[in-house]
């Protein structure tokens, strides 16, 4: 129960989530992965892992049923996933069972991403400026108070104690000291941001609303780069021979072969469906997470079928 | 002995005034014809629906306030490439403008790319943003036309008004249900004859035109019914052939085919003014009344000339045909009536209004083809040489009909019921399969193939839209809506029956709230929740207009419609088990789950109606016949021998039904009652005639041989004379006319075989001591 007296006579309800026939056709927010394996989280507590590259998924029982918004490997073992109401879970066997962890207890918050860097060192960000870290292994959180309160909705790692804050209002937030300091950059654009894809030499791509993708090498100079679309891009990610992919509206996805200085659609075989969340499996196929399950591409599926 | 005392007494005062009578009669008939042909085609929706269903009385509640729009679908899809082309645009307009200018059309719900309500929005960094999805500057270039694709991409249009494949696009109406100018009931039939004018006009080689609505089907469903007249019209020449052959005389088979005509007209006229109308269920009576008329009125025109051809003068040949058919001629066609009135056991209108309108055809027989028959016959003479020729014939069939009494004969008698017995406990496993309600896709009233129905089956393809909704109301306490706790519950009860096998798609309150909430945030999925907040809630909420049909003005009720793959039983009992299962587990004071509405919840309904039906009404008819049978000739045995071929022929009837994929529904489960009641008759008839030969003191083999002599022609003349009447019904366009002429068909034919074969088999084995 929530601490103070609120005005708000309604009372969180949760409970386990439901083993659905359908759960695999549902909407999946988040999708990482650890070698073979993957998990996807979503709507309804509905978590799905995958021993196979993402070849055939497997719905997993979770004690709750709100939705999930994110979920992040730390080694083989641990997995984490938190969501809305303020939901955190923890799996300690590879995303086959889940339990409830406490961090914070608020249905108004809706945590939208957590990020290990290393065994101990974590962070929980979510909505109106909830940025929580821990510094053992997620046994303690601590919440950093922030003067500004947008939403956060990537914290996204980028090596060497380089940490990027993503979220509403045109926040584009860098560490350099795994989030002791943070340096709010100007990306040129006051819309919300989604993701970013850190660049070498400390500079990334960053993406949010309505197509708008902004370059910088370097974190200082900002460049905006134009594609066809103007659909929200959820989210992207590096491959490991360096393209990169971002999702665009329901049945594309955006493709860049150098960089992120410019891209092209690809489009999805399922036209109706809106692309969230990518992982690129250990064999090289990507997955990406829809609102209508998750889609496999084989790796050559990237190469063909571009337009400008 | 009173009865022959009152028999002849009647008869003599009868008899004595007969061309007074004639003329009242004659008066009478006219009379009613007046009458009937006012008679109406009344098919509404109402009367199909069962009384006192629960699901009905919910569906009943809520009818007012969310009460179905009567919307009409006009769809205009390619044949082959896409929508984008200046030829399709300028029909689509055409098509549009002309909707929107028919008589009956709510002119604001006009939907279609090209009506200033659809619009698309788009999610930009202040807020939302949008316009037109056909933009008034709209021009059919290429450039004009990418950028219409581009908005109803953009718009929440996308499988609705234009297919995801860009292969079609539909315009949508609702109508009026009074007529704003005459204020009466709109006059769906005219909606439905402008609709089809539509198709002829935009119908080509390129695009094809389908169209769907409640208005269109009442529009088929009653041309079809109209041809009823056609079949009927068919029906009287193939009889009056038969009767021809079988009376060899003008007169005789003019004779009772009018009396039998007559009985249709009393049954009409006197239907008219107990003030019901006639239903494309009930259109079938007339043809049964016909033929039962007939087959009454041939029994009479025999005992008649047999007397003629004994020397007796016509009078009295009348009297004695008279004398010696009203006993069994009355009992037969009682017990017929009892069969109908078993019927109303079912308690769905337009079935009781079967059973009524069959009842006082029957009981109309009785007056026309035992009393006013003979007394028509009275006046006639047989021309000269009509003896011979009858006798002619009679030796012909005389030899059939000794070889067909063979069947009595012990050894082949015990094989055949041997064989009956087989044939019962095989069909008894194929019986108990049957399926309860229609198993077909579309409108169950028209045919599988019919242009409606394949209309439905292009839009549903097509289009996301189902055409088989059940409405689960969900039952809360006031502004429920804005409580989480009870849309949060709601959203799990549409999750869990999107889960249920064989439903489509799922529309509530709770998921549109949940698509609303991702757009106030920018449009980004991850908001697709419901918010905890109560002031976010109720933003969402509130943007959910109540002619959407998922919320009532002060969200106390909000109804979730399952849209589903099909209307098949086992659909629809998945999906109502589901709606208690959840209301069982979950359901609680301030929030209940009820079914049901929407045309599947009534066939839900129905379905449980006919289910609990089904085992009763076959008792009851059964107790009947079996009570009327033991009155009439008070012997167990005889009993026995007319009761099993008809539990036979009943059992193989359903065995059909499953072999033709006819469910049983309550447009085919009174068919089994019909063909009892009907099927009786043959019995009664050679009973009569076996016990007047036992009468003369015949042994058993030579009675039934005299009896088959005498009856088997008449038993075998009925049987085609029935067949025919209904038979002309496979020809129908509407289905459930199909199914129930195919049934009575079977049955009537099939009581024919087994009277002449299993039933004097059956009685030679338990007449065995003689």
């Amino acid at each position: 129960m929530a601490k103070g007296e609120q005005p708000n006579p309604a009372k969180p309800v949760d409970g386990p989530a439901v083993m659905a026939r359908l759960a695999k056709r549902s909407v999946f927010n988040d999708i990482h992965g650890q070698a073979a394996s993957a998990i996807a989280v979503g709507e309804r507590g509905h978590i799905l892992l995958s021993v196979d590259h993402g070849n055939t998924w497997t719905q997993q029982p979770a004690p709750t049923r709100r939705t999930l918004n994110a979920v992040h490997w730390v080694d083989s073992r641990i997995v984490w996933s938190v969501g809305h109401q303020s939901v955190v879970l923890r799996s300690q066997d590879g995303g086959k069972t889940w339990n409830k962890i406490s961090v914070l207890d608020d249905p108004e918050t809706a945590f939208l991403d957590v990020l290990f860097v290393g065994s101990k060192k974590g962070f929980i960000v979510g909505s109106y400026g909830k940025l929580f870290s821990t510094s053992d292994s997620g046994e303690k959180w601590s919440e950093v108070a922030q003067d500004d309160d947008p939403h956060f909705y990537q914290i996204a790692s980028a090596g060497d104690g380089v940490l990027w804050l993503i979220g509403e209002f045109g926040t584009v937030w860098r560490s350099k000291d795994l989030g002791q300091a943070w340096e709010p950059l100007d990306a040129l654009y006051e819309g919300t941001f989604f993701g970013a894809l850190p660049l070498a030499k400390r500079g990334a791509v960053v993406f949010g609303l309505r197509g708008n993708i902004l370059r910088s090498e370097d974190g200082a100079v900002w460049q905006k780069i134009e594609t066809r679309t103007n659909a929200l891009l959820h989210g992207g990610t590096t491959l490991r021979d360096g393209r990169m992919v971002l999702t665009a509206g329901a049945g594309e996805l955006l493709l860049s072969e150098n960089s992120g200085q410019s891209f092209s659609v690809v489009p999805l075989p399922d036209k109706a469906a809106k692309p969230i969340s990518l992982w690129e499996a250990g064999d090289g196929g990507l997955l990406v997470t829809t609102d209508r399950g998750i889609i496999r591409l084989q790796p050559f599926d990237l190469a063909k079928g571009t337009e400008q | 002995m009173t009865k022959p005392t009152l028999l002849a007494t009647v008869e003599e005062w009868l008899f004595r005034h007969r061309l007074g009578f004639l003329v009242l009669f004659l008066v009478l008939t006219a009379v009613l014809f007046g009458f009937a042909t006012q008679t109406k085609v009344d098919a509404r929706f109402e009367k199909q629906l069962p009384q006192q269903h629960e699901y009905i009385e919910t569906f009943r509640k809520y009818q007012d306030e969310f009460g179905g729009a009567n919307r009409v679908i006009v769809a205009l899809v390619v044949k082959e490439g896409d929508v984008f082309t200046a030829d399709y645009f300028n029909k689509l307009e055409a098509l549009t403008d002309e909707v929107y200018a028919m008589h009956g059309v709510r002119q604001e719900s006009v939907t279609s790319l090209f009506t200033p309500n659809v619009r698309f929005t788009e999610v930009v960094e202040d807020g939302f943003s949008g316009g037109n999805v056909v933009p008034a500057d709209f021009e059919t270039t290429p450039e004009g036309l990418a950028r219409v694709r581009e908005n109803a991409l953009k718009s929440n249009y996308m499988g609705r008004l234009v297919t995801d494949s860009f292969n079609g696009a539909m315009v949508m109406a609702n109508l009026f249900e009074i007529d704003p100018d005459t204020k009466e009931p709109l006059d769906t039939f005219a909606v439905a004859s402008e609709l089809e004018a539509l198709r002829g006009k935009y119908e080509d080689d390129k695009t094809g035109v389908h169209i769907i609505g409640f208005s269109k089907v009442m529009g088929d469903v009653r041309s079809g019914a109209l041809n009823a007249i056609t079949f009927f019209c068919i029906t009287i020449v193939i009889t009056a052939l038969l009767v021809w052959l079988y009376s060899q005389s003008f007169l005789f088979s003019v004779l009772p085919m009018s009396c039998s005509l007559a009985a249709v007209v009393w049954q009409l006229g006197t239907l008219h003014l107990m003030g019901y109308g006639i239903d494309p269920m009930s259109i079938l009576v007339p043809f049964l009344v016909f033929a039962i008329g007939v087959s009454h009125g041939v029994q009479m025109v025999r005992v008649f000339r047999n007397q003629l051809f004994e020397g007796v003068d016509a009078v009295e040949a009348a009297r004695s045909a008279f004398r010696e058919l009203l006993v069994p001629g009355g009992v037969a066609l009682l017990t017929d009536t009892i069969g109908f009135i078993t019927i109303l056991l079912i308690p769905v209108p337009t079935i009781r209004e079967l059973a009524i309108a069959a009842s006082v055809g029957v009981a109309a027989i009785i007056v026309t083809n035992l009393i006013l028959l003979p007394l028509m016959l009275s006046y006639l003479k047989p021309r000269a040489g009509y003896r011979e020729r009858v006798a002619r014939r009679k030796e012909k069939t005389v030899v059939f009909w000794h070889r067909v009494a063979l069947v009595t004969r012990p050894r082949l008698a015990k094989g055949l019921v041997i064989v009956g017995t087989i044939l019962f406990v095989l069909g008894f496993d194929q019986a108990a399969r049957v399926e309860v309600g229609d198993l077909h896709q579309g409108v169950p009233e028209l045919r599988p193939e019919s242009r409606y129905n394949r209309d439905t089956a292009v839009i549903t393809e097509n289009f996301n839209l189902g055409v088989d909704v059940l409405v689960a109301f969900t039952e809360t306490v006031k502004d429920g809506s804005v409580d989480y706790e009870v849309m949060e519950l709601l959203d799990r009860f549409e999750w869990h029956l999107k889960n249920v096998e064989g439903v489509k798609s799922v529309l509530g309150l709770a998921g549109m709230a949940r698509k609303i909430n991702s757009g106030y945030s920018e449009g980004s999925l991850k908001w697709q929740v419901l918010p905890f907040n109560k002031a976010m809630l109720a933003q969402s909420v509130g943007r959910v207009e109540t002619s959407t049909g998922l919320t009532n003005l002060d969200g106390s009720v909000l109804p979730v419609m399952v849209f589903l793959e099909d209307h098949k039983a086992e659909t629809l009992r998945q999906v109502v088990a589901a709606v208690k299962a959840f209301d069982t587990e979950h359901g609680r004071e301030k929030i209940r789950f009820r079914l049901a509405g929407g045309n599947a919840g009534v066939m839900a309904a129905s379905n449980e109606v006919v289910r609990e039906a089904q085992f009763p009404i076959l008792i009851y008819v059964f107790a009947a016949v079996i009570l009327l049978c033991y009155a009439s000739f008070r012997s167990v045995r005889i009993v026995i021998c007319i009761v099993l071929p008809l539990a036979l022929v009943s059992v193989l009837a359903h065995t059909l039904m499953l072999w033709m994929d006819i469910g049983l529904k309550t447009s085919t489960l009174p068919v089994v009652a019909l063909g009892v009641g009907e099927g009786v008759d043959y019995g009664i008839y050679l009973f009569s005639c076996f016990l007047a030969q036992r009468k003369k003191g015949l042994a058993f083999t030579k009675a039934m041989d005299a009896a088959m002599t005498q009856a088997g022609s008449a038993i075998v003349f009925t049987g085609l004379t029935l067949s025919v009447g209904v038979g002309t019904w496979a020809f129908s366009a509407l289905q459930i006319q199909v199914d129930m002429g195919i049934l009575l068909m079977f049955m009537f034919l099939m009581n024919m075989v087994c009277a002449i074969v299993l039933l004097p088999a059956i009685a030679r084995l338990l007449f065995r001591s003689e």
